[in-house]
């Protein structure tokens, strides 16, 4: 009995050493479950802080701008047109402060499936004016020109939630003016065929690298490498672009050459299959379970 | 208040600005086109030429930029017999020591916290410019 609980005792019989073989591999089992943890934990830190800068950064530009420009309008005789160019440059960049915000809201709701679509007939010319109109400024500003491209005369209408289809097109011009160079051009143009509404943005900007278009739409995605490689982003807006289209039974897609520009087009039925809720989304886009619990 | 001239030459100092956030470079030229002349530029590819081309008598340079960053910049700056000499002023959004140590490793002579107020950067520039009379 002493001998048996002797330290260091080697197993004498295959019994023994089965069940001392099967302890080991439990144990380094445990080992390397609590060490590829560990790494997990580790990696998702890093992207947490790195995701929490690139957000910081993308909130904090546009305040620069804004504390600038209200600054120096504050101390300084500008002539009229000088301080009208300076409040405009203000509330552009009021306004990018504010679509951020509420991207970041609205992926986390829509991911909770907490939103709901509030689908309504939408006459497809005044919403390519409408979303036009919303980049105009900026993009004449920049010396970008701002076209419609659609083919014909627009009369039909689509079913979509007005607001959030918006906000779609809205951030892929802003997409395609931030990437495309002084002198360059935007277009949004809408065609219906098949039961479908076809929505392009195109650009003549700098393109995306054909490596990276499969990866666009992934949450927290940035895209990597040449003249972008350090431009920051949150890597939320085309993400939250695909949960919306998805959610709408549509699709999304992009063409692009490094160079010549870039084509988004986003496809949607022109009468919905059902009334749609957001929750349909976060299964197709790829979206993160949310935690158990805390729905804040 | 803002000098009047340089020491180079009569009128408004040249200030050059590398800033690739339209928002911030476009407030940047009108605002501080009051005091100085602005050329400003959304990257520093080919930074030699711009120098060359623009001769500024300071340089107010983003640290995160397309292609080189702004350290790398200001590194090849100041390899640069010419310009070893040139007042050079960071922009950042961090708030960390790392960024200024790093700041003035590369050859920088200071840096700015973003969101700034005019007058801090106007003043900023000012003593760097008085630096170099």
């Amino acid at each position: 009995m002493v001998e048996d609980l002797r330290i260091g005792r080697l197993p004498s019989t295959w019994p023994e050493w089965t069940s001392d073989g099967v302890l080991s591999c439990v144990i380094l089992g445990f080992v390397l479950l609590i060490r590829h943890n560990r790494i997990k934990a580790a990696q998702a830190k890093a992207l947490q802080a790195t995701l929490n800068q690139a957000i910081i950064h993308d909130l904090k530009n546009p305040m620069t701008s804004i504390v600038g420009c209200i600054s120096v309008l504050n101390s300084e005789p500008f002539d009229r047109e000088n301080q009208h160019r300076l409040l405009r440059l203000a509330l552009i960049s009021c306004r990018t402060q504010m679509d951020l915000l509420e991207t970041l809201v609205d992926t986390t709701r829509m991911e909770y499936g907490e939103m709901t679509l509030q689908k309504r007939p939408i006459p497809a010319k005044a919403f390519v004016d409408s979303c036009l109109s919303d980049v105009t400024g900026a993009a004449e500003h920049l010396g970008i020109r701002i076209e419609d491209s659609s083919a014909r005369p627009l009369s039909e209408q689509f079913v979509a939630d007005t607001d959030l289809m918006r906000r779609v097109v809205t951030n892929l011009l802003q997409n395609a003016i931030k990437y495309t160079p002084r002198g360059g051009a935007v277009s949004l143009g809408a065609a219906f065929s098949n039961g479908n509404v076809s929505l392009e943005i195109h650009d003549t900007g700098i393109g995306i690298p054909q490596g990276q278009i499969g990866r666009l739409f992934k949450k927290y995605f940035r895209v990597e490498g040449g003249e972008q490689s350090t431009r920051r982003g949150s890597g939320l807006g085309l993400y939250f672009c695909k949960l919306v289209v998805e959610a709408h039974h549509g699709s999304i897609d992009v063409r692009s050459e490094t160079g010549s520009g870039t084509t988004v087009r986003i496809l949607l039925p022109v009468m919905p299959r059902s009334s749609g809720h957001a929750t349909e989304a976060k299964r197709t886009a790829g979206g993160e379970a949310p935690p158990d619990g805390d729905r804040g | 208040m803002p000098l009047k001239q340089n020491g180079r030459q009569a009128g408004k100092p040249r200030l050059m600005v590398i800033e690739d956030d339209n928002g911030i470079r476009e407030m940047l030229r009108i605002a501080l086109s009051i005091y100085y002349d602005i050329s400003a530029f959304a990257n520093g590819d080919d930074i030699a030429a711009l120098l060359d081309k623009n001769d500024p008598d300071l340089l107010l340079l983003d640290i995160n930029l397309p292609g080189s960053d702004g350290f790398r910049l200001c590194e090849s700056i100041r390899s640069r017999a010419k310009d070893r000499g040139l007042p050079i002023l960071f922009m950042t959004v961090r708030r960390e020591n790392r960024s200024f140590l790093e700041s003035l490793e590369s050859g920088g002579d200071g840096v700015i916290t973003k969101p700034f107020v005019m007058k801090e950067l106007v003043d900023r520039i000012e003593t760097l410019l008085k630096g170099r009379l």
